[in-house]
């Protein structure tokens, strides 16, 4: 799941018309993604899903 | 909270932490990718080890103690390498920032009882990181989120008034990118000492090489699309208000990155995770609680942060960063910080004292790392007078010699990579140690040929390039191939 986490980074990235740059309260999606979403979501796995 | 430092100061020393702000700097969304990479890779290491206690017999066991020990040499190299460089940037010599921080880490190593300290640095640290980042946004005037808005929306980086590349001058070491200044608009630069300077000007299919000597107070105007080259040491004054050069196009291409280059990525993430997987997960008998995995990920998520709104309020109020590539010692202390108002000269040192505390605290991690892989004597390793002094005496020596810190990271983590982390995911069995051992040595070999020639050979940007600039790509599979071999059955 952490790696589909990270993978989800270059496919925002390299989705057609640059949707990753749409920008949404501020901050593109891509941007959102990386520097938000991602990192809660990779704490989150880790700590849930750690046995 | 323990757990939590000490994975904190083994996984990142002040040139991987600071080199998350530069590369955000450098490369926006190229640069919180690698960021990404450095905060999951630890989670996914912590995730996937423990368990797996060291070798127990004594020739096993020497492989890979060894192996680290090369692995924590360079990550030492790195670290004292940026602190030579943080010295020159503050304007003093080089050796000095080298002898402060190897100095410090020997004197550590003396202290026996030093390794409770390590918390205690790095909260030390923690306040340097905030204070300095509070202040810049006290000068911004706006929260993370409108910096970040108002960077995207850059129509250039213009270099401020309050650059000392413009006021009074001062001397330009290249930092990362090609080594040359590429001009947008037309620009006088003029030297504040004496100056060789080579233009290579380019006027439709016509290109003119010229060299210039320039006595102190003269100037040469360059041309859009001029390039320009200059001796290392070179004092140099630019002119206020002209485009960077060096600095992205626009705010709006800072933000939005570059397309392709996705082989790097794939090669990076290999890289960065299989050293996690090494320094974090290599022989660490017993699993992790839930409670020290999300304090690690906490703590871990606040220097990502950081990182990234360190990097948006530098680009913000210190353009002139991007000046000939973004630099790592840079970071340590922006130019504008020394310029906002109530902010006093305590402040700005603050981060360079932040990154002195960590590397200190990391010194004792790493070692204790090592310590904790010495089965038969006890740990006792950690605490090797002779053999701590010459590896931190070594690392000092070569970081005489300028480098980029941020590559020696990623050569030090690839080495882990290639020669210890396949042990974490597939361990030889029982009584089949030597075969762990085997694979390391195959890692070992491959990794390093691969690494030499890709100083040697014009590297590719293409995934044929791939090998040579991140060699684990081909050394850790390989060496994970040799411990297949060593996991299927015996015959009879």
């Amino acid at each position: 799941l952490l790696l589909v986490l990270l993978a989800g980074f270059p496919f925002i990235a390299l989705l057609p018309s640059e949707v990753g740059n749409i920008r949404v309260g501020g901050l593109s999606l891509l941007w959102w993604y990386g520097a938000v979403a991602a990192p809660a979501l990779a704490w989150l796995v880790a700590v849930v899903l750690h046995r | 909270l323990t757990f939590a430092a000490r994975t904190l100061a083994i996984w990142l020393t002040p040139a991987a932490w600071l080199a998350l702000p530069a590369l955000v700097l450098e490369g926006g969304p190229d640069g919180l990718w690698v960021g990404l990479v450095l905060l999951v890779a630890p989670l996914l290491a912590l995730a996937l080890a423990g368990g797996v206690a060291p070798p127990a017999q004594s020739g096993d066991a020497l492989f890979p103690v060894l192996a680290l020990l090369l692995v924590v040499g360079i990550l030492f190299w790195a670290n004292l390498v940026l602190a030579g460089d943080v010295a020159a940037w503050l304007g003093a010599p080089r050796w000095q920032g080298i002898a402060v921080a190897a100095g410090g880490a020997w004197i550590l190593l003396v202290w026996r009882r030093s390794g409770r300290l390590v918390p205690v640095l790095l909260l030390v640290a923690g306040c340097g990181l905030i204070v300095p980042m509070l202040a810049m946004a006290r000068g911004a005037g706006m929260g993370p989120l409108g910096a970040w808005e108002r960077v995207a929306s850059l129509p250039a980086f213009r270099l401020p008034a309050s650059s000392p590349w413009a006021n009074p001058g001062r001397e330009l070491r290249a930092g990362r990118g090609p080594g040359t200044l590429v001009f947008e608009e037309e620009h006088r630069v003029t030297a504040t000492g004496s100056a060789q300077l080579h233009v290579r000007a380019v006027d439709g299919a016509r290109v003119t090489e010229s060299d210039w000597d320039l006595r102190p107070g003269e100037s040469v105007t360059l041309r859009p699309g001029d390039e320009l080259r200059w001796p290392p040491g070179a004092r140099l004054r630019f002119e206020v208000g002209k485009t960077v050069p060096g600095a992205p196009a626009s705010g709006i291409s800072w933000a939005d990155g570059r397309r392709g280059d996705s082989s790097r990525r794939w090669g990076l993430l290999l890289t960065l995770s299989g050293g996690a997987l090494a320094l974090l997960g290599y022989g660490i008998a017993g699993g992790i609680t839930r409670r020290e995995m999300a304090a690690t990920g906490a703590t871990l998520i606040a220097v990502f942060a950081w990182g990234v709104v360190w990097a948006v309020y530098c680009a913000l109020g210190s353009p002139d960063l991007f000046l000939g590539g973004v630099a790592v010692e840079r970071l340590a202390r922006p130019p504008t910080l020394r310029g906002l108002a109530g902010v006093g000269s305590l402040v700005p040192a603050l981060l360079p004292l932040a990154a002195l505390a960590s590397f200190l605290a990391s010194s004792m991690a790493l070692r204790a790392r090592i310590g904790a892989l010495d089965v038969t004597g006890g740990g006792e390793i950690g605490h090797d007078l002779g053999l701590w002094s010459a590896i931190l005496g070594g690392a000092a020596l070569a970081s005489l010699w300028p480098a980029e810190p941020w590559l020696l990271i990623v050569m030090a983590l690839g080495l882990a990579t290639s020669t210890l982390a396949p042990a974490v995911l597939w361990p030889p069995g029982a009584g089949r140690g030597q075969w762990g051992t085997g694979a390391g040595l195959v890692g070992l070999v491959i990794f390093g040929a691969l690494a030499v020639a890709g100083q040697w050979t014009n590297v590719s940007e293409s995934w044929a390039g791939l090998p040579l600039a991140y060699p684990a790509v081909v050394a850790a599979p390989a060496a994970a191939l040799v411990l297949g071999l060593a996991r299927r059955p015996r015959k009879g």
